[in-house]
């Protein structure tokens, strides 16, 4: 038994990474094991190279609207070759970043695959077989999730496919369908169907993105049919694979059929933690019915000196979630963590056009929970700035306590909305109320006055409406 | 510091003026404009200059005499109360110089001991406020050599008076809110969030905690017996005289009359000893007698009036003063629409509200105004007492202390309860005598049927 470390971090993505390095700010000996790429989904088949997808999505919408700004084009084109070459390329240095930072804080990165033996002992297991079995005083899983697999889409990595084989398409489909319409459903949706895929979205849900705000979804909705996209809402899918490409029968409440035949199925429904295989139960640590760990406020699983953090220990699965959740795992580890996450504060983001940004309760949570509640909205096409730069879609709504005026929930559909929820993470994590919102004075022109009129508009007091 | 009484000789000396405490939560205050100059005779009474405090502008009256010699805080620069703003001297041209140097070392000290989190006692307006005079035992401690040395030359330290930042509270906007709603005092609640900042859950978690007093009284009760002590001629602090000329004014321009009644408190007692063996909280029996005095006087409007000269006012909210007696005087806060709280929100204001009052932190919209006041020295032990109405008010309750009487019940059989006394005191150009019994008859069932008050 050679190695040992204060601190064993199993999995590098945003959770993960961020643990190792915390742990080594403190000054403990700390080791990263990863199976595959460092950074995890986040950095390699995630949040990153779906953004650049986006961006060229954006560029070449941009284009298609030259016109309008007085600019003259000649057709513009779509490289699909090229615009996926650039994403993996954007991931492939944001993954060379966290190697970077692992050498610059002294983290020992192991390769392989980890499985715990007992309570502080672990097995790595390389991709060559080769063995070794390490001891840490603490452990963090950090394995994250992966799609869940549905008997009737038959994931092949061809015509049934996952945001991962997405990711690494050297062909654009023609006609595709995405099941789910979720962020993953509705960022892919936005992309291919911007780049010219006819795309039919469909979600069993009466909503766009049902977690946000209803009012948002119907915004955003809007704006889907009008840029083409098909969405089926509220409907149940049937798929049959056939030679040339997938049957698909789409079915509504009222059980009204529609039939397509597409070359894709993106299949974007539900995640699965990656907590099989870790060997949990010879450690003892248990899992909830879906296979999260359980853990308590402080990321510690039922095995004191185990913790799990980000997906692999459920709630919200995203990224900044993860991160946060290293801090606090690692602040438990130093005997420093004064409590937990609040986890009704994290922001939630999707990056269609218009862009999606919530954080907080919704209005019909606050209905549910039956809160008093005073709502500010303020249109981007009331927003000289928005107007300037031709992005008048969508609304920030603002919702309030009626008594205190403490902001309760922030939801922006609109350009730039993941960037303007920002301020309102902030003002929700000090406590703010609409006053202090209001009474902050933003600069003019800038998107991020419509946040402040929306707060205004709380109280009926905003001047542009 | 001793001023000459005749029957002491000593030689004349002269007298320093200190920033005054013109308001409860003032800390310092910037010296607008002196309106008299060195060299003056200033006399008792004489405008000496304009202070503008947290809230306010001032102008400060002298309480000594003698001619001014030096201003050492100038037109336009803040100084903290107590700090040094000027010296007097008997003779015109006294050598001061050395009681000048001695004033400033004091004065320094005063400056210096501010912020950090647990010199809160050095914000207490009580102390010695705005006398203009330095009594020794109530000017600070003598300097500390490491203070001296922090302050080589003293007078540096004027002028650059720092802000006052230990009377800030670390609180976000949304938990001061909860607070002032609920009558938390925030200088009481223990802050989680980062660096101490008290956030929602804090205040919505605050528990005041038990009172501790009573073995301080008694050691106030025998230890100052041991020591002989002088006698004195305490000037009167902005406080004192405050009360002494509304209070002056009351009695001599108040058509006052006084109606007793004797409440059993059997009930009372029961719902006090069920409150604190079931939920666990203890009300105090003023606390109940708050609740009982708002029920009344929803009952008789009359009683709840204030008297303006030419009309009355029959006042809609029903603001229940509650007396708190202070080092140096009493402030009276206010619980407000007490008829519309539930017992326990009176009670845990009434404990907000003393603790503030106790720490000099009441905001003027916490003490001023009211439409009914309650003044309690049952806590004494005393039976019966006469209160004097505070104006514009047209009654004022006094509370005497709970005793044990033997009575004859229905059958002529001897009992035993436990009984006290209230006394009104009523402006009869407000209030007739009848009302004022009717309002006490309703507050005496209120106070023996205390379930009524938990609707």
């Amino acid at each position: 038994m050679e190695n040992t470390y204060d601190i064993l971090v199993i999995g590098s993505g945003p959770g993960g990474y961020v643990a190792a390095i915390k742990g080594a700010q403190a000054g403990k000996k700390v080791a990263l094991v990863e199976k595959t790429e460092l950074g995890g989904i986040c950095l390699n088949w995630g949040c990153i190279p779906t953004k650049a997808l986006l961006k060229s999505a954006e560029v070449f919408n941009d284009f298609k609207h030259a016109a309008q700004y007085g600019i003259k084009t000649g057709d513009a084109t779509v490289d699909f070759g090229k615009v996926m070459d650039r994403s993996r390329e954007v991931a492939k240095q944001n993954s060379n970043g966290v190697q970077f930072l692992m050498k610059k804080h002294k983290v020992e990165v192991l390769k392989g695959q980890a499985k715990l033996l007992a309570k502080g002992l672990v097995e790595i297991t390389t991709a060559e077989g080769a063995k070794q079995t390490v001891k840490a005083t603490s452990i963090i899983i950090a394995t994250g999730a992966a799609p869940r697999q549905f008997p009737q889409y038959p994931i092949d990595g061809e015509t049934f496919i996952t945001y991962r084989h997405t990711l690494a398409l050297r062909e654009q489909p023609k006609k595709m369908l995405i099941v789910g319409a979720g962020a993953i459903g509705v960022e892919f949706a936005y992309f291919f169907n911007s780049i010219g895929t006819e795309v039919h979205l469909v979600e069993m849900l009466p909503q766009l993105l049902p977690i946000e705000d209803e009012e948002i979804s119907k915004g955003l909705l809007a704006s889907f049919k009008k840029q083409g996209i098909n969405c089926y809402l509220g409907y149940t899918v049937e798929t049959k694979a056939q030679k040339s490409g997938v049957q698909v029968k789409l079915m509504d409440a009222q059980k009204q059929e529609t039939a397509l035949t597409v070359d894709k199925v993106l299949v974007a429904v539900g995640m699965v933690p990656n907590s099989k295989d870790l060997g949990l139960e010879s450690a003892g640590v248990k899992t909830d019915e879906r296979g999260f760990i359980k853990v308590n406020e402080f990321l510690e699983t039922s095995v004191k000196g185990i913790y799990a953090i980000g997906d692999v220990s459920g709630k919200q699965l995203l990224a900044h979630k993860a991160s946060a959740e290293a801090e606090v795992a690692v602040a438990h580890i130093l005997g420093k963590a004064q409590h937990g996450l609040d986890y009704g504060q994290i922001p939630g983001c999707t990056y269609c056009q218009p862009q999606v940004a919530s954080i907080g309760l919704t209005e019909k949570a606050c209905k549910e929970k039956n809160i008093a509640v005073k709502i500010g909205r303020f249109p981007f096409s009331a927003s000289g700035k928005a107007r300037a730069i031709g992005h008048t879609e969508g609304q920030v709504k603002l919702i309030f306590g009626a008594k205190y005026g403490e902001l309760l929930g922030a939801h922006i559909l609109g350009s730039e909305a993941t960037e303007l929820l920002a301020e309102l993470g902030l003002a929700m994590k000090l406590e703010a109320t609409f006053e202090e919102v209001m009474h902050t004075v933003h600069a003019h022109p800038t998107l991020s006055e419509v946040v402040m009129e929306a707060a205004m508009d709380s109280h009926g007091l905003s001047p542009h409406l | 510091m001793l001023r000459p009484d005749g029957l002491e000789e000593r030689p004349t000396m002269p007298t320093s003026i200190l920033m005054p405490s013109l308001s409860p939560t003032m800390e310092e205050g910037v010296l607008t404009k002196w309106l008299v100059k060195e060299g003056d005779l200033i006399k008792q009474g004489i405008m000496l200059c304009s202070v503008e405090t947290d809230k306010t502008t001032v102008d400060y009256e002298s309480m000594d005499e003698g001619y001014l010699r030096k201003i050492v805080v100038p037109d336009g620069s803040q100084a903290k109360v107590n700090q040094l703003i000027a010296v007097l001297s008997d003779e015109k041209d006294e050598d001061i110089t050395e009681y000048l140097k001695k004033a400033l070392e004091k004065s320094a000290a005063v400056v210096s001991a501010t912020p950090g989190p647990s010199t809160d006692s050095t914000g207490s307006p009580q102390a010695g406020s705005g006398t203009g005079v330095v009594a020794p035992t109530a000017a600070p401690a003598p300097i500390p050599s490491p203070v001296a040395a922090a302050v080589p030359q003293p007078v540096a330290a004027f002028g650059s008076a720092q802000p006052a930042e230990s009377s800030r509270i670390k609180t976000s906007p949304l938990a001061r809110k909860i607070a002032a709603d609920s009558g938390v005092p925030l200088g009481s609640v223990q802050g989680s969030g980062p660096q101490g900042r008290i956030i929602r859950k804090d205040v919505e978690g605050y528990k005041p905690s038990a009172a501790n007093a009573g073995s301080e009284a008694t050691q106030a009760l025998f230890g100052a017996a041991a020591v002989a002590q002088p006698t004195q001629d305490i000037p009167l602090s902005m406080m004192r005289k405050t009360i002494g000329k509304r209070l002056l004014e009351s009695s001599q321009n108040t058509p006052v009359f006084f109606v007793t009644q004797k409440i059993e408190v059997d009930a009372l007692a029961k719902l006090r000893s069920d409150l604190h063996r079931g939920p666990g909280y203890k009300v105090s029996v003023n606390d109940i007698v708050v609740k009982a005095v708002a029920f009344a006087l929803r009952r008789h409007p009359a009683v709840n009036s204030s008297f303006y000269g030419d009309f009355i006012r029959q006042n809609g909210n029903i603001d229940v003063c509650v007396a708190v007696s202070l080092d140096g005087g009493l402030i009276t806060p206010i619980v407000k629409d007490a008829d519309r709280k539930s017992l326990m929100a009176i009670s845990q204001e009434i404990k907000a509200l003393v603790a503030k009052a106790k720490s000099g932190k009441l905001a003027p919209e916490e003490y001023v105004g009211g439409t009914f006041t309650v003044s309690n020295l049952g806590m004494y032990g005393v039976d019966q007492f006469t209160a004097i109405i505070n104006p514009p008010q047209a009654a004022i309750l006094a509370v005497g202390g709970i005793q044990s009487e033997v009575y004859l019940d229905a059958t002529g059989t001897p009992r035993q309860r436990d009984v006290m006394k209230v006394t009104i005191s009523a402006d009869h150009r407000v209030v007739d005598g009848a009302q004022a019994a009717q309002f006490l008859s309703t507050l005496k069932s209120a106070m023996e049927h205390p379930v009524w008050l938990m609707l």
